[in-house]
């Protein structure tokens, strides 16, 4: 075979090589987009009055999402519920949510993250009288991050703090977003929530990371593949080189085939 | 090449094309159990336990693909032919065809030789 056509066929093999390991990339790439959720906050600087920013009935707005907030009013510490799995510092706890108050907002009730808690710890009763509470502004929890499913938890415990949950535990009206505390500084033993990221990214379907990674796999054989068969076509090269030399001495063998 | 180290040649290739023909069943059956999920899923919209193929038949295609390939460089295949056995293995029914096929040539070949 001549140099030149050779030469072409390898052209035309490695660019399908390039069709395929990019094809492979993107796929993988679109399924790993699929499995994951990022979640990236950037809400204005300062504190807000709650009311201002966040309305009963209302979605909290994505802009205010993560917003320092100062509300007045009180605690009802008859509708009260304990968030499970919930981690602070590595150590595996629960949240404690109870409805609040706020003046001026017609008895409708905002869930009020008042702290931390280790496992086994007793609840401590929610302070009494009006309170001012400044702490960062929460959507509802999406149901992508239940994954006890619909396993029943113990009365008085929720996995996510979902307002159509609330709902149906408290009486409405309800705020549709809470409110995790930061002042006053939850008394021991709750203990404050760190500040939430800014910007996270949490895998959630593993039906599509799996997809992906099948993807990426199905590439990097190509790309063995490909170099498997220039290593062959090398060796053929030189079997079919030494078998040129070879001609003077023997015409008989000089097929350039390696023989099988 | 001797008598012997041909013997051993055949036996490789032998094995080479029961390994292959193992995948093809495997991949065979993997792609109309996938079909069968699909139906249930997206048109019955039922969950059953089939849900769990399309998490692992990639891998199994995948372990198909790997003794495609092998076959194709012991019996020297061009690219188109391996290409074709490996997209094969995506379409119901055809892996039984090519596995058939592809076993009748290679003991052709093997009597042959």
């Amino acid at each position: 075979m001549s140099g030149q056509l050779l030469t072409l066929r390898w052209a035309v093999r490695f660019l399908m090589l390039l069709a395929v390991v990019s094809t492979c990339v993107w796929l993988g790439l679109w399924q790993w987009d699929r499995a994951r959720v990022e979640i990236v906050r950037s809400p204005p600087e300062g504190v807000a009055p709650l009311l201002d920013v966040h309305e009963p009935g209302q979605v909290v707005p994505e802009e205010q999402i993560g917003r320092r907030v100062v509300v007045r009013g009180s605690f009802d510490s008859a509708r009260e519920v304990t968030v499970v799995d919930r981690q602070e510092a590595g150590r595996l706890g629960v949240w404690v949510v109870t409805a609040f108050l706020p003046s001026g907002s017609d008895g409708a009730a905002l869930p009020v993250v008042r702290g931390w808690l280790p496992l086994g710890a007793a609840v401590p009763a929610a302070p009494r009288g009006p309170q001012q509470i400044v702490g960062w502004l929460e959507p509802t929890e999406p149901e992508a991050l239940r994954l006890r499913g619909r396993e029943p938890l113990p009365s008085g415990q929720v996995e996510l703090i979902s307002s159509a949950e609330l709902l149906s535990l408290w009486e409405p009206p309800l705020f549709q977003g809470f409110v995790i505390q930061q002042l006053p500084e939850p008394e021991p033993p709750l203990v404050g929530i760190e500040s939430p990221a800014l910007s996270m990214t949490a895998v959630v379907n593993w039906q599509n990371a799996a997809y992906g990674i099948q993807w990426w796999l199905f590439g990097i054989f190509a790309i063995f593949w490909f170099v498997r068969m220039i290593r062959i076509d090398a060796e053929d090269q030189a079997a079919s080189a030494e078998a040129h030399n070879g001609a003077s001495l023997d015409a008989a063998d000089s097929t350039g085939e390696i023989d099988s | 090449m001797t008598e012997s180290a041909h013997a051993s040649q055949d036996k490789a290739i032998e094995s080479a094309l029961m390994r292959f023909r193992i995948m093809a069943w495997i991949t065979g059956i993997g792609l109309l159990l996938l079909c069968l999920n699909m139906y249930l899923r997206y048109v019955q919209d039922v969950t059953t336990v089939l849900d769990v193929v399309p998490r692992i038949h990639g891998f199994v295609y995948m372990l198909y693909l790997v003794t495609v390939f092998d076959l194709s460089f012991r019996l020297k295949w061009p690219l188109s032919k391996g290409v074709l056995v490996c997209l094969a293995g995506t379409i119901p029914f055809l892996s039984f065809v090519a596995e058939h096929r592809i076993a009748r040539q290679t003991r052709a070949e093997l009597n042959a030789s």
